[in-house]
């Protein structure tokens, strides 16, 4: 696996969870029929927000820089390759529900798109990431 | 209404048996006694009709390292047999006892970018009203197929 996602905190964030894979027919009276394929949720989905912050200075604490999470796109070769998500990326969430976020079971997170950088003034960004949480074959 | 199914792909080919199930993820499970591992196929195909021709179905893997071993091992999955069983399986992950159960002989494989799919037939086909009153075997016509696409003429 690797390395992990640097450890920064986003300033906002969208977590959407797994479902079990399935497929639904639907018959012409209207009721449906479903079929499961497998025991194991996936398809979580993440989307991280870090506003304003160094394009390759920390601005302020914990708050990384756009340069920290490009080179880290890099490491992992894009969306290719899987990674672990830092607990930081957690930040402001209670225990109880992080938990059920950070560890679903055989799950990889990779990069669903590369990041996005929007310029604000001369040396601070906004970056836009997101990430899917997949089972892994 | 719902339904979960596992499909059990017992194969046997050379340095084989290989076993492998579809529904539980990254998981052993045990099946008449037998272990098998988690591969992600799906099966497709099966046609059946009156005239009882032979079953064809195509069992497609993403183009892993199991598939990879099993077109290896069954030289272009031309030389081996599969059973396959097909079950229920309850939201606690128990599996019946009941459901079908078939058997089938390689026919070939069809390798693409990132799938590679497996090809088999029963091995037996129905007997129609014209079929000769004359016993097949290799001494009167030669070596025999091993699958059944036999041209009458």
């Amino acid at each position: 696996m690797a390395s992990k996602f640097p450890a920064i905190r986003p300033t906002s964030r969208t977590f959407t969870m797994g479902d079990y894979p399935s497929k639904t027919y639907t018959s012409l009276s209207g009721a449906i029929f479903k079929r499961a394929f497998g025991n194991r949720q996936t398809g979580y989905t993440l989307n991280l927000t870090f506003r304003n912050i160094g394009d390759t200075s920390e601005l302020r604490s914990l708050s990384g820089t756009a340069k920290q999470i490009i080179d880290h796109y890099n490491s992992v070769d894009g969306t290719y390759d899987k990674f672990n998500l830092p607990d930081r990326m957690f930040a402001g969430m209670d225990d109880g529900l992080e938990t059920l976020i950070q560890a679903p079971s055989n799950i990889s997170w990779r990069y669903a798109a590369p990041p996005q950088v929007e310029s604000v003034k001369t040396g601070v960004s906004t970056v836009i990431v997101s990430f899917i949480g997949e089972l892994d074959a | 209404m719902t339904i979960r199914i596992v499909q059990y792909f017992n194969l046997t080919a050379t340095g084989g048996p290989y076993r492998y199930q579809n529904y539980f993820v990254g998981d052993n499970s045990t099946f008449g006694g037998l272990t098998y591992g988690f591969a992600p196929f799906q099966v497709n195909g099966g046609v059946s009709s009156l005239n009882g021709d032979n079953l064809q179905i195509q069992v497609l893997f993403p183009a892993n390292e199991i598939a990879l071993k099993l077109l290896d091992v069954a030289e272009g999955n031309r030389k081996s047999l599969l059973t396959l069983y097909t079950r229920t399986v309850n939201k606690n992950g128990q599996v019946s006892n009941a459901g079908p159960t078939e058997q089938f002989i390689g026919l070939g494989a069809s390798i693409g970018l990132d799938t590679i799919e497996l090809r088999f037939n029963t091995a037996a086909d129905s007997v129609a009203s014209n079929f000769p009153a004359q016993r097949l075997n290799q001494q009167n016509v030669g070596i025999l197929p091993l699958d059944s696409a036999l041209s009458l003429r």
